[in-house]
């Protein structure tokens, strides 16, 4: 059980970690677009990949708060040194906002490849698009609704909307529902791929409302902001201290 | 062997496999030497219609005819008898014997008939026809295929007066084809045409692709060809043939109604819930580009639909 207060202690370092794990998906989708590696029909794989990765994201940025309660509950369970505490997990929360800001990145991508390639930037048939198929629309809404939350996701803006920017990030429920219909409109009869990303998205919405009908306890006193506000805390006292010492 | 209208294009828009041409050759001089003397002795020809060369037909674009190369074309199929995996078929196809094969021709016609494959390839004429393929969900390839005009085959039986529909039925055999293990769909899979549209010069029984024998993944070894259709209309490997008066339930039309209508004739104005009909991925290409009422055929089938309402006849 070294593992965990060695993540604990080199957060640096692991913050890289993930920072450069996440982005391998993404080199690896542009070497098998220069190594002719994307199969027979390389568009259709371009889109299904970026889409596929983008959901997956999603899914980890929702699944950060409930990983944090529960791996919480195994470390009490397994009496392990280290673990037992929510702020033991904090280095999950202060990540967060990355693995959200990779989602926007493989959204951005995969809208990409709708409107350079799919598209072939004919806004005629982009309109046409919108007015015979449901599934443009809600990736569109899900699409849309990731960019205000990419754009506010500084420690600038969090400080600057206050107890609003809790309200607004709330979005990434309506967007996580909608990317899921988004999949299941596109799918054709007689293709389960849906199933694995709808399963694990409903499972991490499940855990909100249980969390909210106080079904599940994930310790109230500490909700995971506490972490994310140490982070504008701390950078903001550092700022102070470097002012002053001019 | 009869002129077909694409030979219209030179050979350089054709193919670069120079192994192609050789077999061509040889494949077509066979059909015309063993044709003359089987159509005469074993099917006495007393034409129900005279099938019409498809040299009298014109094509409006003939730019858009580069045939996709040999693996692109035999490694990504639609073939849910084997898999939904488009990339997968051509693995799992090999499991499948295609030799020996009878086709049964009957229902409503003069001559029913049960035939070997040798047989027909011997006794009608192998044309060569480059054809677009377009598939319903927005994917499309140009083929070479090698076969023979359905009207052909259509004589050697003599459909009677009340034959209206040609259905036609494919094989169904769970123990090598994996996919039809699962209800996806109903087996086997069903399709049809209205007899016009069979008799049409342009629809072909393809035996050959890129003038090898037709691959099993490509739906050896009898697969049908109707080029201004939706690829969904293309049985493969054909069983059964049969002559109706009541138009036949198909399988994708069964499937899901209003999404797959009976005609699926390629339509820009139709549009399907899931995939955009206005434009298709041309296999090899990366950017989407239009795609053309009845697939770039209006020429030559439009008459066929004139009095009807294509977006209720879809």
């Amino acid at each position: 059980m070294q593992l965990i207060s060695l993540l604990k202690r080199q957060e640096k370092l692991v913050w890289r970690g993930i920072w450069l794990l996440s982005l391998v998906p993404a080199l690896l989708l542009l070497l098998r677009f220069y190594t002719h590696g994307l199969g027979i029909n390389p568009l259709q794989t371009l889109e299904k990949t970026s889409g596929n990765l983008a959901l997956l994201f999603l899914i980890f940025t929702l699944a950060v708060t409930p990983a944090r309660h529960y791996l919480t509950l195994i470390c009490i369970k397994l009496r392990c040194k280290d673990g037992k505490r929510l702020a033991d997990w904090n280095w999950l929360i202060r990540s967060r906002r990355m693995i959200g800001l990779y989602c926007f990145l493989y959204a951005v991508i995969h809208f990409s490849i709708y409107l350079f390639l799919d598209l072939a930037l004919d806004w005629q048939w982009f309109f046409a698009d919108l007015q015979e198929k449901p599934y443009i629309i809600s990736g569109l809404i899900s699409f849309i609704l990731l960019i205000p939350l990419a754009l506010t996701s500084t420690n600038k803006m969090m400080k600057l909307l206050g107890r609003n920017w809790r309200r607004l990030h709330k979005l990434i429920y309506l967007i996580a529902i909608s990317a899921i219909i988004h999949y299941w409109w596109l799918t054709k009869v007689g293709i389960y791929d849906p199933w694995f990303y709808s399963l694990l998205i409903f499972m991490l919405l499940a855990y909100r409302i249980l969390v909210k009908i106080k079904l599940i306890n994930p310790n109230p006193a500490d909700n995971g902001m506490v972490a994310q506000e140490q982070v504008v805390l701390t950078k903001s006292i550092e700022k102070r201290n470097k002012d002053k010492s001019k | 062997m009869g002129k077909t209208h694409t030979q219209r294009y030179s050979q350089a828009e054709v193919t670069p496999q120079a192994l192609f041409h050789g077999r061509r050759r040889i494949v077509s001089s066979l059909g015309l030497a063993l044709g003359a003397t089987f159509s005469a002795s074993v099917f006495p020809l007393n034409s129900y219609a005279v099938c019409q060369s498809a040299a009298v037909f014109t094509k409006s674009k003939s730019n858009f005819l580069t045939p996709n190369s040999y693996q692109q074309i035999s490694r990504y199929n639609n073939y849910y008898e084997f898999s939904t995996n488009k990339e997968a078929v051509h693995i799992l196809a090999q499991e499948l014997v295609t030799k020996p094969w009878t086709l049964t021709i009957d229902g409503e016609v003069k001559k029913p008939t049960i035939l070997n494959v040798e047989q027909l390839i011997n006794t009608l004429s192998i044309e060569e026809r480059i054809y677009p393929l377009r598939c319903v969900e927005g994917w499309s390839m140009v083929i070479p295929w090698q076969g023979f005009s359905l009207c052909q085959l259509l004589n050697l039986v003599q459909p009677t007066s009340k034959a209206r529909f040609v259905e036609f039925i494919s094989l169904f055999r769970p123990e090598q084809m994996i996919g039809q293990r699962t209800g996806a769909l109903s087996w086997p899979y069903t399709e049809a045409l209205r007899l016009d549209e069979a008799l049409h010069p342009l629809t072909i029984i393809a035996t050959g692709m890129y003038g090898k024998s037709i691959p099993a993944q490509n739906g050896a070894p009898l697969r049908l060809v109707v080029p201004w259709k939706y690829g969904f209309k293309s049985a493969k490997a054909i069983t059964h043939i049969r002559l109706t008066a009541e138009k036949p339930k198909t399988t994708w039309h069964m499937a899901a109604p209003t999404e797959y209508g009976f005609y699926g004739n390629v339509n820009p104005h139709v549009p399907h819930p899931r995939w955009s009909q206005q434009r298709e991925n041309r296999i090899g290409e990366l950017r989407k580009k239009p795609t053309l009422l009845f697939n770039g055929y209006v020429d030559d089938v439009a008459n066929l639909y004139k009095d009807m309402d294509l977006s209720l006849n879809y």
